[in-house]
C-alpha cells in the first residue's frame, strides 16, 4: 500500500485548524445566544434552560476541543462532564 | 509533522496529570461557591434580581467573547508548536496574552464603575459573591497572562519546539481553565 507521509500530516493540522475555528465560532455564537435569551425571556424557565443549555455546550467546546480533553483518558474526560452535569443539576433545583 | 503524546494513558493527559488535578479543584471550588451563591438567590430572589441591574450583562458578554476569542488564539498556538511553527507559535500566544489583558482592562472598568457608585463588598450579600468570585478569576486571570508571557518568551528564546512543548501545553490548560470558570460565572451573575 502506498503511503504519501509527506501529505497526511498537513491535512490533519487543516482539519484540527478547521475544527478549531468551526469550534470558535459556535461558542461565540452560543455566547450570543445567551444574552438574547436573558434580554429577550429575562428570568422566565425559557431563559433558565437555554442559558443552562448554550453553557454546558460551551463547557464541552472548550474543554474536548481547545484543551484537547478528546484526546485524554476517559477518566479525566467522565470527571470534566460529571462535575459540570452535577453542577448543573444543583443549579436547576435552585433557580427552577 | 505533530509529535504524539500518548494522552490516552490516564497519568498524562493533556498538560500532565498535576495541572488537570489543579483544573477539577479549582472548577469544584469554583462550583462551590457559585452554588453557595445560588443557595443564598434562592432565599432572597427580590434582592439578588435588583442588585443584578448593577451588571452590565452587556460588557460580561463581551468579556466572555474575549476570553473565548484568547482561547482560541492558545489552542491554534499550541497546534502550531507541536507542528514545528514556532513563529506562528509566539504569534498566537501573544494575541491569547493580548485578549487576556483586554479582558482584565474591561473587568477592570466594571470594577471602577461599582466603585464610583459605592458598590462593595460590604453593599450586600450579592456583591459579596460578585467580588470573591470574579476577583478570584480576575486574580487567574492575570497569573495566566503571566503564564504565557514566560511562554511567550521562551519560545523566542528557542526553549521550546516540536520536540519539547509540554510546559506550552501544560501553560495552555491553564489558560484554559480560566475560560471553563468564566463560562460558568458568568450565566450565574449576569444573565440569571
Amino acid at each position: 500500500m502506498m503511503i504519501y507521509p509527506m501529505f497526511k500530516p498537513k491535512q490533519i493540522t487543516m482539519k484540527k485548524k478547521n475544527i478549531l475555528l468551526i469550534i470558535w465560532i459556535l461558542l461565540l455564537v452560543l455566547t450570543a445566544v445567551e444574552y438574547t435569551f436573558s434580554e429577550v425571556f429575562r428570568y422566565s424557565k425559557i431563559a433558565f434552560f437555554g442559558i443552562m443549555l448554550a453553557s454546558f455546550i460551551k463547557y464541552i467546546g472548550v474543554a474536548f476541543q481547545f484543551l484537547e480533553l478528546k484526546n485524554a483518558h476517559p477518566f479525566w474526560k467522565s470527571l470534566s462532564v460529571i462535575i459540570v452535569l452535577l453542577f448543573i443539576i444543583v443549579i436547576t433545583i435552585l433557580y427552577v | 509533522m505533530e509529535k504524539q503524546m500518548d494522552h490516552k494513558n490516564f497519568y498524562y493527559p493533556p498538560g500532565g496529570i498535576l495541572i488537570w488535578i489543579i483544573i477539577a479543584l479549582e472548577l469544584i471550588t469554583f462550583m462551590g461557591g457559585l452554588v453557595a451563591f445560588a443557595v443564598y438567590r434562592n432565599n432572597n430572589i427580590a434582592l439578588v434580581q435588583e442588585s443584578q441591574h448593577h451588571l452590565s450583562a452587556l460588557i460580561g458578554t463581551i468579556n466572555t467573547a474575549i476570553l473565548i476569542t484568547g482561547g482560541y488564539f492558545m489552542a491554534v498556538g499550541i497546534k502550531k508548536i507541536k507542528i514545528g511553527h514556532t513563529d506562528d507559535a509566539a504569534k498566537m500566544i501573544l494575541y491569547a496574552i493580548i485578549t487576556g489583558l483586554m479582558f482584565l482592562a474591561l473587568k477592570g472598568y466594571e470594577y471602577y464603575d461599582k466603585i464610583i457608585d459605592g458598590i462593595g463588598m460590604s453593599t450586600n450579600t450579592f456583591f459579596s459573591f460578585y467580588w470573591l468570585i470574579t476577583g478570584f478569576h480576575f486574580i487567574h486571570v492575570t497569573v495566566a497572562i503571566l503564564i504565557l508571557s514566560a511562554l511567550y518568551i521562551g519560545i523566542r528564546r528557542n526553549k521550546y519546539s516540536k520536540d519539547d512543548f509540554f510546559d506550552v501545553e501544560t501553560g495552555g490548560a491553564f489558560w484554559h481553565l480560566c475560560d471553563l470558570i468564566w463560562i460558568l460565572v458568568f450565566p450565574i451573575f449576569y444573565l440569571l
